[in-house]
């Protein structure tokens, strides 16, 4: 690969993620600030369900960890493992299933029960409720994903090292690294690390979209179930999108650019890229705008009793 | 403290506030009153903040509540309607939470919390789960909230509703309590309860105020009659003509209590003092006073006065025999139990009202 275009999207690439990194503190200090975040939090941990949900999670994505490995050893399969273990039919529906579960509390319980009355009366802002609550949505949906390193930590331990894919890398120049670098080295000794952080990368950024998604549905909703259902019909819209796709041969007279079109919304073409290691910064910007205006709207949809009729 | 300018509110083509206007100065306790419905939540909600006027202002301390909003709310202590609470926080972290959002620093934050738990009894349950108390703790878990970050101005919203009798008088001292060093305007449609504890009555009708006055002025001011409650005993049966023969009696209602015990509620032209004549009438008759005294007009009959003669009035007189119950239990200072301008069917009546 030419050195310079290398150098170049290796920044723009670390601009970027730099930039998510930063607006995720800066929004954890903005939502903590006046305790509106750790409440939210509490509210996520201090439910049985939730760790009912957390281990549900964890069995079904030990089985598809365990096909995965089983399938690995009969044969030679032409798929690499990540894209084998995100982005699977189970990893789409579990995150179709679970995102809505997760929003749908957010606004739709306080208005029911009509603690959002107290909320809004204090002084505070509509955005940082919003900031606040989706955070936590997000801290959520992080935590369930933790167990699933426990994956990475048995086939480290039990991957046979002789067959390491030093064969892919040029590994020796490479691992000459002191630190966390030596670990991570020495991780990639034995499996491919990179596609590893991509897929965590990819799942991570695409469930805080969706999440961005559900949060809105639940500004909307008055009741928990009908947030729900209005959460999981819009992402499972977004998701089938990518399903027109392959059906649309070709474009039609009347609208030139469709099938490019499905292709930019499709979720499922985004996330194509990320557990094969690369990291394309349209998906990130794709993924940043839907949080940005879904946040946007749920904060307006928020202030809304205040001019609507 | 709070001014309230023409203050106007239409949902949809519903009108809930009709050019609604009045002060609260500070210090006050200022009782908002109303049948069910009449538009008290709104109003509240309004000056809180919460949602706009379509038109009129409200100024809490000079400064209009809707444009600039965060330092207005800042300075009111609000308690809605029902007292919505997170049910899955103990009750210590939950305040902790409040006094946070409410920008509480940090140094003073576990003091005030402490103290506004102090000062509404709830120090015993600050570290049980607000779902597991009952309505009455929770109530003044919803009171130590507005106490926190020390609010000029609190609001309740029908802060005894929902309350048995004990607990209906613990929140009513504690209210008269902070009235000491706060401002309170508290809406509720239990009539003793603004009796006892407001300085002042606003009463409010399908969005107007019908009238606004100090206790004893609205109450002096609806006098135009005045009713005597007398039990006497004696042999045969009720002298009529006793009555008659007294001047300035307009009217009687009586009642055979026991074996020649009759209880009456004897009407008469107001500013005239027939209590002597009527008992020597008695007298005369061979009946024995047993007991009699002035009925005060009491704010039921007011308030039942200027919202009457509609369909309300009915969600008037369930509250009146509401009131009866209470002041039953009460605490002597509660306003005649007597003739209650018509006994609703008051038990089993629940409270069912929006916006």
């Amino acid at each position: 690969m030419d050195r310079v275009t290398d150098f170049f999207a290796a920044h723009v690439l670390g601009t970027v993620l730099a930039t998510c990194l930063v607006l995720l503190v800066l929004g954890t200090g903005y939502g903590a600030r006046r305790g509106l975040l750790q409440k939210e939090l509490r509210h996520f941990f201090y439910s049985p369900i939730a760790y009912v949900v957390t281990a549900g999670f964890l069995f079904i994505n030990g089985f598809v960890f365990l096909f995965v490995v089983d399938y690995y050893r009969s044969g030679s399969p032409n798929d690499p493992p990540v894209r084998l273990f995100f982005g699977n039919g189970f990893w789409w529906i579990m995150i179709l299933i679970v995102v809505p579960a997760i929003t749908m509390r957010l606004f739709a319980q306080e208005k029911a029960s009509g603690t959002i009355e107290p909320l809004l009366t204090a002084p505070v802002r509509e955005g940082e409720v919003v900031v606040a609550k989706y955070l936590a949505s997000f801290y959520f949906y992080c935590f369930l994903w933790l167990p699933t390193l426990i994956f990475v930590f048995l086939l480290y331990k039990y991957a046979d090292p002789t067959l390491t894919l030093d064969r892919l890398t040029d590994g020796t120049k490479l691992y000459t690294l002191t630190g966390w670098q030596e670990v991570y080295g020495r991780l990639n000794k034995v499996m491919d690390l990179g596609p590893i952080l991509t897929g965590y990368l990819g799942t991570l950024a695409m469930g805080a979209a969706f999440l961005g998604i559900g949060c809105l549905t639940s500004s909307l909703a008055r009741d928990q179930v009908v947030a729900y259902i209005l959460g999981f019909v819009a992402l499972l819209f977004l998701f089938s999108v990518g399903f027109l796709d392959s059906i649309v041969q070709t474009d039609p007279s009347w609208f030139p650019g469709l099938k490019k079109t499905i292709q930019y919304v499709s979720f499922m073409e985004h996330f194509k890229h990320f557990p094969l290691g690369i990291v394309d910064t349209r998906p990130l910007v794709y993924y940043g705008t839907i949080i940005v205006i879904t946040l946007f709207l749920s904060a307006r949809v928020l202030e809304s009793r205040k001019w609507r009729g | 403290m709070l001014s309230v300018r023409d203050l106007t509110k239409w949902y949809g083509a519903t009108l809930a506030l009709d050019r609604v206007s009045f002060e609260v100065g500070a210090g006050e306790i200022v009782g908002f009153l109303g049948p069910n419905g009449a538009g008290k939540t709104t109003a509240m909600r309004i000056v809180t903040g919460f949602i706009p006027a379509s038109s009129g202002t409200a100024l809490v301390d000079g400064r209009d509540v809707f444009k600039e909003s965060l330092v207005t709310r800042a300075n009111i202590g609000y308690l809605p309607e029902n007292v919505p609470l997170y049910l899955d926080l103990r009750v210590e972290e939950y305040l902790h939470f409040r006094a946070k959002l409410k920008g509480v620093a940090r140094r003073t934050r576990r003091l005030q919390v402490a103290s506004a738990m102090d000062r509404c009894f709830i120090s015993d349950v600050s570290r049980k789960l607000i779902g597991q108390l009952s309505k009455g703790y929770r109530q003044r878990v919803g009171l130590a909230d507005t106490l926190l970050g020390s609010p000029k101005l609190l609001i309740l919203d029908e802060p005894t509703v929902g309350l048995d009798p004990n607990q209906v008088r613990q929140v009513r001292r504690l209210v008269k309590e902070l009235g000491r060093d706060h401002t309170i305007l508290l809406s509720t449609h239990i009539l003793p309860e603004v009796e006892m504890t407001c300085d002042r009555v606003i009463i409010i009708h399908r969005g107007r105020i019908v009238a606004e006055d100090r206790m004893h002025e609205l109450k002096e001011r609806m006098r135009d009659s005045q009713t005597i409650y007398v039990e006497i005993r004696g042999e045969g049966r009720l002298p009529q003509d006793a009555m008659t023969a007294v001047t300035g009696v307009t009217g009687v209602q009586s009642e055979k209590t026991a074996d020649g015990v009759y209880v009456l509620h004897v009407r008469a032209q107001p500013e005239t003092d027939i209590r002597e004549a009527l008992a020597r009438a008695f007298f005369e008759r061979g009946f024995v006073v047993r007991e009699m005294r002035t009925v005060a007009p009491s704010l039921e009959e007011v308030f039942v006065r200027v919202t009457a003669g509609e369909a309300d009035a009915a969600a008037g007189r369930g509250a009146g025999a509401e009131s009866g119950r209470h002041a039953a239990v009460g605490t002597g200072a509660g306003p005649g139990t007597g003739p209650g301008p018509g006994p609703g069917a008051g038990p089993g009546r629940d409270k069912v009202e929006s916006g």
